[in-house]
């Protein structure tokens, strides 16, 4: 796989829908329009790789102009059959850094960011139903990555999801049971997820944090006058 | 932040300053009765970390070894 702008497979159903939206969008406000789900994995790895909608988030500002228009356009979830899931930018949850990766390219005046493949699993991660774990299965067996080592790194960079749900998410699944599942299936050992990932994570925010003297503020309050020389060094 | 708040953060930062100019002077066996006094207050200061005295003693070493290295004649 080569996640570049210019391998964007436009001529998919993601990649005609997601090129018709801005086609048609006003060119004014310009749009960030960022790219997840299975549509990055269907414009970058395989275009056979489908799914019912392709779901995207604009910024805070954007999303209720954006989630308008398409509604306007009978694009939306119930109005065509492929449709397009305008979702709220809180719903997107992967790795601090994901921005990073993701490919970001300029079409009609408009911006679109692609997530990263590996952060698409982060995402899928969370819910892990059978489609997501073949997700996961398309991306391995076609690029050979991430590796076992590979995406434990990865994980690492989202240990905030291992956090305890609020009782209010009581619909997102457990991260912890879905690691482990996960990794039954595709590396065939079983995971300690909280040995694995989430302590070296937070040793690594520890380091962080903790690296100064912790005895200074003691020390001062132990700070003398030097002693006069005594005559008998003399 | 409010102005009083970033006042106050700017204190102890000054305060932490001093006591890290204090702790270096002690370090080099050149305390007077007026540091010790001085650090009597910076200790009982809750303002004032072993953090920010961390800071302050490796940004008063790293201007002097930054001066130390402008002054080197060039090879």
């Amino acid at each position: 796989m080569v996640f570049a702008a210019e391998h964007i497979d436009w001529q998919t159903n993601a990649g005609r829908l997601l090129d018709r939206l801005v086609a048609k969008l006003p060119s004014a406000p310009r749009l960030e329009i960022n790219v997840f789900g299975s549509a990055p994995l269907q414009l970058f790895i395989e275009r056979t790789f489908v799914s019912e909608d392709v779901d995207l988030f604009a910024t805070e500002d954007g999303w209720l102009l954006l989630e308008r228009f398409v509604t306007e356009q009978a694009w939306g979830k119930g109005q065509t059959e492929f449709y397009i899931q305008v979702c709220d930018p809180l719903a997107f949850k992967s790795t601090f850094d994901w921005r990073v990766r993701a490919i970001e390219v300029e079409r009609h005046g408009h911006l679109f960011r692609f997530v990263h493949p590996w952060d698409v699993l982060v995402s899928k991660l969370q819910r892990l139903e059978e489609k997501d774990l073949n997700a996961f299965r398309l991306v391995v067996a076609k690029t050979g990555h991430p590796t076992e080592g590979e995406f434990l790194r990865h994980l690492q960079k989202a240990v905030d999801l291992y956090r305890p749900k609020f009782d209010e998410e009581t619909q997102s699944g457990d991260m912890t049971v879905n690691t482990r599942i996960l990794w039954r299936e595709l590396w065939g050992r079983d995971i300690d997820p909280r040995a694995e990932i989430i302590r070296p994570a937070v040793e690594r925010t520890n380091r962080a944090h903790s690296d100064f003297d912790p005895t200074l503020k003691g020390q001062l309050a132990n700070v003398k006058i030097p002693a006069a020389p005594s005559s008998e060094n003399y | 932040m409010s102005e009083n708040c970033s006042r106050t953060l700017d204190r102890s930062w000054r305060k932490s300053r001093i006591a890290a100019r204090i702790l270096l002077r002690h370090e080099a066996g050149k305390t007077t009765t007026r540091d010790v006094r001085l650090a009597e207050l910076l200790a009982a200061d809750k303002g004032v970390t072993s953090r920010l005295i961390d800071q302050a003693i490796h940004g008063i070493r790293g201007r002097a070894y930054r001066l130390a290295n402008e002054r080197r004649p060039a090879a």
